[in-house]
């Protein structure tokens, strides 16, 4: 949880640090909740396989029977599902969670050493051994975790674990939970920051069987998407005795502060921070052209929760080979749809890691990644009596204090007091308002109707249809328009003033098969103000230079939320720079609007007003491609002089930022094509393409 | 057959360390007096069983237990139980301990209550068995209960060790060690005890064959079978001990193969007092691989009846058909073990140990898919580290939840 770089204790005082104010702003807080939000959040069920006997040892040799398993360790051999937990509002007599466990997905494969209570975060040393005592809570290690999705992608994760021996209606039951770190992924897990954390139970053949929750900081979007993810095929619950309430954690809003608590000894500080929990629906899916994705849609507040959390402020940064411990307190209340407490839950988390966590589009933000687990300590109102474990798995900022949380409460419901639906049922699923992994609630901008980008904002509403089907078209096309588009702009990457950046194929054709990807605010945020853009006219063929003109354009720095969109207002001109938000007479034919946006239906798009020589109206849907600000834009004219264009000419725009003469340019080559998605063709339309060259102000 | 091997041996005393053979040390270390004891609790006993401020006090009568294992390809593995009458009596006092108590038995101990639902240690301040009217032993032992389901009732199993404090009748003057396995009923404990006491004068044993069990009592917990098997080194260099190594290189403990074997005891109090017959080894019946360790990493390397050396360790167990196909396995994790020193008349050079441990099955596969319970023995051997010798004969016993009688034999002796 401590982070020195963001809490910097007066340099005369080393044991009275200066508290800093972890509600400051480095950036705006809700930006900072948007990059907390580029993550792709992981909830998993585990079941034991079946053992194998080459599986009995703990380690290859079979002729140390110090590795016998079930001894000094256990062989964790489980299939990873799908899995669905979707917490009911809860009202004034009923609090129920719908779960749904599916298909498998993944495996997990590891070792679960026992250790003393002595044993730290050793991720290259074996801990000082402890032989199994099922009756007895023990402390272990988890080494050789490996966690796989598909032969690519995978990843090593390394944690620290307690067992936990409870009596469950005069029957004993002995719960297990661990926490730890990606040490090393592979694949779409390559270069990966996550965290994951486990709850369940320990099974008698020596397995585990629990949830698993799972965050990867995931600036790029590779495990990321916005689409609906398929229906689960459900299975048989593996553990009917246990409730899991997986739910998403975040503050309301900024005005909600965090506060330093009294200092509880040690060294330690707390603080106190509240927050509120949503239903949530984690879902992962597994695609043959993307691969690997995660999406998560939000539900209603369910409950509110305080947490105390304790930590050493003067501790440097956590890293994967020393994570900052932590400790917590933790309140839940639960609050039927009048607002009324229902149910409080207490738990606290006695074992937890942080780590450093950094933002590549905001150098300047603090952040810290964290996990754990503990034990739920006592219920009150529907959830009196309970018993269970509490795991925490977030991502924060420090300075502004944002964070998104994800936490689970398995419940063990021997009584089945809250588990409902599951075996064969109906997927549960997130009801009412859901959103999406990037809130869009806070703080809506509006635009008045006499605004001149309102109108603009209209168009893009009213052709959420036309882009819709477009993006079909080219879903149904990936295979054949990857190939067209790529082979046309590789064959003309050495053309005019800049080299070019090649086009992948196969990439192309799974981002045209993904849709929709997820909101990169970095690429939205490209330019910042002023650029002026030499445009060059190309002869097809020839590739013989036919015009030049620049283009001066203006990009507001600030991005609205409008109508559940993204939005920015931007200008361009030949005769010199606008601020969007001081245009001439439009009229005067001077300068262009142009409004992006992103809605997560229809993704990136964009509608232009050309003012300048004659009118004309023009839109734009883009696809994200792999290297950073790297765009495909398809561009649509949609009227001229006031008459609606009938075509299937779209310019095919390819747009990436890099540097050039050392300066931060922009880049971009245009073809026109027209496309027939009934044949799945495309054909060069035209006799000429463009390059255009930007450089920032 | 052991006494007329320890005809044999050297004459004992004035025997250098290293002079007498493997074989020979066999014969010496097995100069014990092993027993199998059946406890079923006293009901008329006043107060037996209840929990007090003071501990537990209760009192039970002791059977002669006669345990054998059947071995085939058709029907697995498959125990006979057999309970005589009654032939003595045990007295009792339990306290249940806080876990980080060192116990011994010139101290008192601090009483906590028993819970039923949590695993705790207990110290048996005074147990007293009382074979016939005069023949037996006072003792001193700790233990642990282990809470479980079965069949969806909760039972306390609990597990002990104890040593000899002092011999009266034909136990005076033998050291002496025993485990005990079973549960807590409402009137006190039942369950079984194997006791070996040091018996190099051959007092406690007779070569007599002793009359088979013609009437056979009820236990109180007919749905778990009790399973007895020994264990003794084998020859070649497979069943050669070897160091267990950390990464690192640095000596983790030990890994120990035996071969186990068919075994059988039994005793009378009948015409002339306490006799036990010589443990009769019998056929190997399958293999033993196993780990043990010191559980007291600073703790001094002696064991004595004050502060015995406490070990721990885990075993895969696997049995055999006659063909040498594996029937099955349990794997086993010692929790606690306690070893005490001793000095052989025949051998006074040598150190030799014997010690008692228990601990919970902890996965079982082939004819013991799905099993739980309670592993438990009592040994004695002399140790020389690899590439030394190991002298040994283990007294292994598993106690089973089989309510549906899988384990056990079809015969049945009935009064």
């Amino acid at each position: 949880m401590a982070d020195t770089q963001a809490f910097q204790p007066s340099a005369n005082s080393a044991t009275a640090p200066v508290l800093p104010d972890v509600n400051a702003e480095t950036y705006p807080f809700d930006f900072v909740q948007y990059l907390l939000d580029q993550t792709a959040n992981f909830s998993m069920f585990a079941t034991p396989e079946p053992t194998k006997p080459g599986d009995l040892l703990l380690t290859s040799d079979a002729n140390d029977w110090f590795s016998i398993n079930g001894g000094y360790g256990l062989v964790i051999n489980n299939s990873l599902h799908r899995f669905d937990s979707v917490v009911h509002p809860p009202a004034s007599d009923e609090l129920r969670v719908s779960e749904a466990v599916g298909e498998a997905i993944g495996s997990l494969r590891g070792r679960w050493l026992f250790c003393t209570d002595e044993c730290e975060w050793t991720p290259e040393k074996l801990p000082p051994p402890a032989i199994y005592d099922p009756w007895s809570p023990q402390r272990f290690a988890v080494v050789d975790n490996l966690f796989s999705f598909t032969e690519a992608d995978r990843f090593h994760g390394y944690g620290v674990g307690r067992t936990f021996p409870i009596v469950v209606d005069n029957q004993p039951k002995l719960l297990a939970a661990a926490v730890g770190n990606l040490m090393k992924g592979e694949g779409k897990f390559r270069d990966r920051e996550g965290t994951f954390v486990m709850t369940g139970s320990i099974t008698p053949d020596l397995g585990f069987v629990g949830h698993i929750s799972l965050r990867v900081f995931d600036p790029e979007g590779a495990l990321r998407t916005n689409r609906e993810a398929p229906a689960l095929t459900v299975i048989a619950n593996p553990d009917p005795s246990s409730a899991f309430f997986v739910m998403r954690g975040e503050k309301k809003d900024r005005t909600v502060r965090t506060t330093f608590g009294p200092p509880p000894g040690g060294g330690l500080v707390s603080l106190v921070t509240p927050s509120q929990f949503r239903t949530a629906q984690f879902n992962l899916m597994r695609r043959s052209g993307g691969g690997l994705r995660t999406e998560m849609k939000m539900g209603p507040v369910v409950c509110k929760m305080e947490a105390t959390v304790y930590f050493n402020l003067l501790a440097p940064p956590g890293t994967a080979l020393s994570p900052v411990p932590f400790t917590t307190d933790e309140v839940y209340r639960f609050v039927d749809q009048k607002g009324r407490e229902v149910g409080t839950l207490t738990a606290k988390v006695i074992e937890g890691i942080s780590f450093d966590l950094k933002f590549p589009g905001a150098p300047g933000q603090k952040g810290v990644r964290f996990a754990g687990f503990g034990p739920i300590v006592s219920g009150t109102g529907l959830l009196s009596g309970v018993q269970g474990i509490l795991t925490v798995n977030s991502l924060i900022g420090i300075a502004p204090h944002a964070l998104t949380l994800m936490h689970v409460l398995h419940i063990i419901d021997t009584g089945n007091n809250f588990l409902s639906g599951g075996d064969g049922g109906p997927r549960p699923s997130v009801a009412g308002s859901a959103q999406t992994s990037h809130p869009i609630s806070r703080e809506e901008n509006r635009l008045s109707e006499d605004d001149p980008f309102y109108p603009l904002l209209r168009h893009a509403e009213d052709y959420t249809d036309n882009y819709l089907r477009w993006r079909r078209g080219f879903r149904k096309c990936s295979e054949d328009l990857c190939t067209i588009f790529a082979n046309n702009f590789n064959q003309h990457l050495n053309v005019g003033e800049f080299p070019g950046l090649e086009i992948d194929p196969h990439s192309l054709r799974s981002i045209f098969e993904q849709g929709v990807s997820p909101f990169n605010l970095e690429t939205f945020n490209r330019y910042g103000g002023r650029a002026a853009g030499v445009f060059r006219t190309y002869e097809l063929g020839t590739n013989k230079e036919l015009d030049v003109s620049t283009l001066y354009s203006y990009w507001r720095p600030e991005t609205l939320r409008v109508n559940g969109r993204y939005a920015k207002k931007i200008s361009g001109s030949f005769s010199g720079y606008f601020d969007p938000l001081d245009l001439p007479d439009l009229s005067k034919g001077q300068a262009d609007i142009i409004f992006n946006s992103y809605r997560e239906d229809v993704g990136l798009t964009s509608w232009v007003e050309i003012y300048q020589h004659r009118r004309q109206q023009r839109t734009s849907f883009a696809y994200k491609l792999p290297h950073p600000h790297e765009i495909l834009w398809f561009v649509k004219d949609v009227s001229i002089d006031g008459q609606r264009l009938e075509n299937n000419i779209f310019m095919a725009s390819h747009e990436w930022k890099g540097k050039l003469d050392g300066k931060i340019a922009y880049f971009m080559v245009a073809f026109f094509y027209e496309i027939d998605f009934n044949s799945c063709t495309a054909q060069l339309s035209g006799d000429r393409y463009w390059r255009a060259l930007y450089f920032e102000e | 057959m052991a006494l007329n091997q320890q005809s044999q041996s050297p004459a004992s005393g004035g025997v250098a360390a290293g002079e007498l053979s493997v074989a020979s040390l066999q014969v010496l270390i097995d100069q014990v007096a092993t027993f199998n004891v059946f406890v079923i609790p006293e009901q008329s006993h006043p107060g037996s069983g209840e929990a007090r401020s003071d501990g537990i006090k209760c009192r039970g009568s002791l059977h002669r237990f006669d345990l054998a294992l059947e071995l085939s390809s058709e029907s697995g593995v498959r125990a006979s139980n057999k309970v005589g009458p009654a032939e003595g009596r045990v007295d009792m006092h339990w306290i249940v301990i806080p876990n980080t108590f060192a116990a011994r038995p010139d101290i008192e101990p601090p009483s906590i209550p028993l819970d039923r639902h949590y695993s705790q240690r207990f110290a048996l301040q005074e147990m007293t068995l009382t074979f016939g009217n005069s023949d037996g032993f006072r003792s001193f032992g700790t233990g642990r209960t282990f809470p479980i389901i079965v069949g969806g009732r909760p039972r306390l199993m609990v597990a002990g060790i104890g040593n000899v404090m002092e011999g009266f009748g034909r136990f005076a003057g033998h050291e002496g060690n025993f485990t005990f396995c079973g549960e807590w009923m409402p009137d006190g404990f039942t369950g079984h005890i194997i006791t070996r006491i040091l018996d190099e004068g051959g007092k406690l044993r007779t070569r007599d064959p002793l009359p088979p069990l013609t009437a056979e009592v009820d236990r109180p917990d007919p749905d778990f079978t009790y399973l007895m098997w020994l264990a003794q080194k084998g020859k070649g260099p497979a069943q050669a001990n070897r160091p267990s190594l950390t990464p690192e290189g640095q000596f983790r403990g030990l890994n120990i193969p035996m071969e186990l074997k068919q075994g059988y005891s039994a005793f009378t109090t009948r015409e002339g007092g306490f006799r036990a017959a010589d443990l009769a080894v019998r056929d190997v019946i399958g293999l033993e691989v196993g780990f043990g360790r010191g559980s007291q990493p600073d703790a001094p390397p002696t064991g004595t009846p004050l502060s015995p050396f406490q070990f721990e360790g885990v075993a895969r167990y696997s049995l055999n058909d006659g063909q040498g196909h594996v029937l099955g396995s349990i794997t086993t994790n010692v929790l606690e073990g306690r070893r005490f020193d001793y000095r052989l008349a025949g051998a006074p050079a040598e150190t030799a140990w014997r010690f008692g441990f228990f601990g919970p099955v902890i996965y079982g596969s082939g004819c013991f898919q799905g099993t739980s319970g309670v592993f438990f023995g009592a040994s004695n051997s002399i140790l020389r580290p690899p590439p030394g010798d190991h002298i040994i004969t283990h007294c292994y016993f598993a106690r089973l939840y089989d309510p549906e009688g899988r384990l056990r034999a079809a015969e049945k002796v009935r009064r």
